[in-house]
Formats: structure tokens, C-alpha cells, sequence
């Protein structure tokens, strides 16, 4: 129902929070006790006087978490990062396909620190550049999906929470994600990173191999294949490993963000990121029988190679 | 002639060794080249194996 002139006379006094009308009655919040002297105890509304019942609900306040601090439960889109490195974003909470267990998926270069960390290092919830510390460790590196120079498909890590219960489900700015689907070009995406907030771009091609700087130097380079490339660029220093979603249907993941331009986001699919991890998105579905795990060797390929640092020489330019 | 996508994929192995190509992929029917500056644009082929080509200066792709 509309406002009426007298309710809109109401809502704009000092001391009054808002106004609800369910049948029969209508409600009005007000920030103090003492604003309540200033109700009317009826209101007309279309010619019948309607009972007023005062609510003392003092102000209210638009929700804005610091993505930069410690968030418990924490979501994703907050910064997160291996206690080696600066901060990027928690993407999401994943579920392991085999066993179950809630994951937190970021990039291999944020909670692995680009294949230098080892399993179980601590991973801060805020990143250290955020303040984060010891205090702040959140979870343990659990796998990652190794970078080489010549070929990748994902820069993609998992974590593993001290306690279940400090991760959300939740995504900020987005909410929930409960499945993935494939992207197209001219499919507009979302992202919530640690830096930029919330953000929305198109996607212009889906199947580029680009040269990416920072594996683990600002001059050496790793090549991914297979990649997303979106624009106008979505992401910003300190966004890596926010999840990517469909605009129109923000339960439906697409990629990961890992790196970019002046001017275009880089983004893994989350297909690809999905078959290398073994996880899903979905708390509804029954762990998969260990045989028919097929990419299970590629998943325990970072324990083979969990310390490759004097192996891996990335490309020089 | 080859598909689109097998001529991408024969252009990034021949392209992307080359200073200043920084990424090679497709959009609209043409194999579109990522350059980090106009010096790189003078590298490009017109076309590639039958198709079109076209380029984006993008500057150099780095982990966020």
C-alpha cells in the first residue's frame, strides 16, 4: 500500500526510523522511547481510522562490512591471503566432491603463495597487508594446482578452516552459489573482490592464451590457455580469486579471477578449475566414489610437487 | 581450411613467442591478438590461415 500523506509527514520527523502497514493496523518504528509520545494512536487511511502500534527500534543502519578486516564467519569477497604474501579475495566456500568437507577456493598465487607455500602453512583472514597475523589464521593451505611456465589452465588453491564454522556460505554483494555453468561471449559476469567491491563487465572471449606476469616475479611470466577475458576489467590489484558468476543468475559460478590489464580481467573457467580441485559447489550432492575419480593424480600433483621452487624457472622477458 | 579454433591454436604457438603479443584468442569470427603496445600491432598478420584478425591494446596481463 502507498504512503499516505499523514504516514509521509510521519517518516519525515526527527526520531522516527519507518513505518510498516500490515492489515489492521499500522507500525511505526521510532529510534527512543520518548519518540513514541510523539505517535498518533490512529492514523486514517481511505477514510478508516487505522490503530497505531510504536516499535522502539532505534536507527537503522545500512550493513557495510570492512572487507579488509576479520570477518567471522568470513565470506567470500573478503581478503584472505598465505601468510607469506600480501592479501587477495576468498573466492568461495567449496565443498571437496570426495569427502564433503567445506573448502575455501582462492588462487594458487593467494593461499599457495604461487607454488612456494606448503600444505597445511597458515592462511590469514584478513591478509597481512590487512593487518592480518597468526591470530588471524583462518585455515591451512590444503592443495593447489602447480603453475609451470609453459601451459597452465587454472591458478586455483584450496584451504582447509580450522573451524567449520568460520566460513560463510555466502558470497557479499552476491550471496550463495550453489552450482557452475559455462560461459559464452557477451554473457555479463559479477565479481565481489577484496578491493574493488562489487563489479559487473562482459565477457569478450573464451578462449585466449595469454602470457601472465607474477608467477612468482613481477618479470617472469607463466602461460594459461583456455582462458575468459572480460571487459571493462573487473578486478584490481588485491581482487585475485574472487569468484566469477553469471550477472542474471549470481547462483551460477563461471570462473575465477586471477590476473589482468590496464583494461581486460583474466579469468579461469570454473569448469576447468572445478576438474582440477575436485570440488563442487553443491551441499546437496553425495561424495563421489574415490574410483571414479579420474583427475585424481592431477589433484595430488601439488603434494608431489609441493616445494618445486628450485624447479620451477617461470619465462623471462 | 582449418577451423577458427585450430588456426587460434596454430597462431599461439607461432605468435605468442613474439615481443609484445601478450595473448592470442577469438571474437567474432576473427583471431583477435592482446598487444601491450602499438610497436607489437606492426607484427600482426592481416589475416591468418583464411581468417581475419584483429588486435587489443591491453599492456602486459599480471596476477592481481
Amino acid at each position: 500500500m502507498p504512503l499516505n500523506e499523514e504516514m509521509k509527514k510521519l517518516l519525515e520527523q526527527r526520531g522516527i526510523s519507518g513505518i510498516s502497514d500490515p492489515p489492521g493496523k499500522i507500525k511505526i518504528y521510532v529510534e527512543n522511547e520518548s519518540d513514541l509520545l510523539k505517535l498518533p494512536q490512529e492514523i486514517n487511511i481511505a477514510g478508516v481510522s487505522v490503530p497505531v502500534q510504536g516499535i522502539v527500534s532505534g536507527r537503522f543502519l545500512a550493513l557495510q562490512l570492512d572487507r579488509k578486516s576479520m570477518l567471522r564467519p568470513a565470506p567470500g569477497g573478503c581478503s584472505i591471503g598465505h601468510y607469506q604474501i600480501t592479501a587477495g579475495t576468498l573466492g568461495s566456500r567449496v565443498f571437496d566432491s570426495m569427502t564433503r568437507k567445506r573448502l575455501i577456493l582462492s588462487n594458487n598465487h593467494v593461499l599457495g603463495n604461487s607454488n612456494l607455500g606448503k600444505i597445511g602453512d597458515p592462511i590469514y583472514q584478513p591478509g597481512s597487508v590487512d593487518g592480518g597475523m597468526s591470530s588471524s589464521t583462518i585455515a591451512t593451505l590444503e592443495r593447489f594446482v602447480t603453475i609451470i611456465p609453459e601451459e597452465n589452465l587454472v591458478d586455483a588453491a584450496l584451504a582447509n578452516p580450522l573451524n567449520d564454522a568460520d566460513l560463510s556460505d555466502e558470497i557479499l554483494d552476491i550471496g550463495i552459489v550453489t552450482n557452475v555453468k559455462e560461459c559464452s561471449v557477451g554473457q555479463t559476469v559479477a565479481k565481489s573482490g577484496r578491493t574493488s567491491g562489487y563489479s559487473e563487465g562482459g565477457i569478450t572471449d573464451i578462449y585466449a592464451t595469454i602470457k601472465v606476469y607474477g608467477y612468482p616475479f613481477p618479470d617472469e611470466y607463466a602461460i594459461f590457455k583456455d582462458q575468459v577475458i572480460v571487459s571493462p576489467a573487473i578486478g584490481q590489484p588485491g581482487d585475485s580469486g574472487s569468484l566469477v558468476v553469471d550477472a542474471d543468475d549470481k547462483s551460477s559460478a563461471v570462473g575465477l579471477l586471477f590476473a589482468g590489464s590496464d583494461t581486460l580481467t583474466a579469468v579461469n573457467k570454473i569448469t576447468n578449475v572445478c576438474n582440477l580441485l575436485n570440488i563442487d559447489f553443491s551441499s546437496a550432492l553425495p561424495p563421489s566414489p574415490p574410483a571414479s575419480r579420474s583427475n585424481i593424480m592431477i589433484a595430488a600433483l601439488p603434494f608431489i610437487f609441493a616445494v618445486p621452487a628450485f624447479l620451477f624457472k617461470p619465462k623471462k622477458r | 581450411m582449418v577451423s577458427l579454433s585450430e588456426a587460434v591454436s596454430i597462431a599461439q604457438k607461432q605468435f605468442l613467442g613474439i615481443e609484445g603479443i601478450t595473448g592470442i584468442g577469438m571474437a567474432e569470427g576473427r583471431i583477435v591478438f592482446y598487444v601491450t603496445n602499438m610497436e607489437a600491432v606492426q607484427k600482426i598478420p592481416s589475416n591468418f590461415m583464411g581468417y581475419s584478425t584483429s588486435y587489443i591494446i591491453t599492456g602486459r596481463f599480471g596476477v592481481l
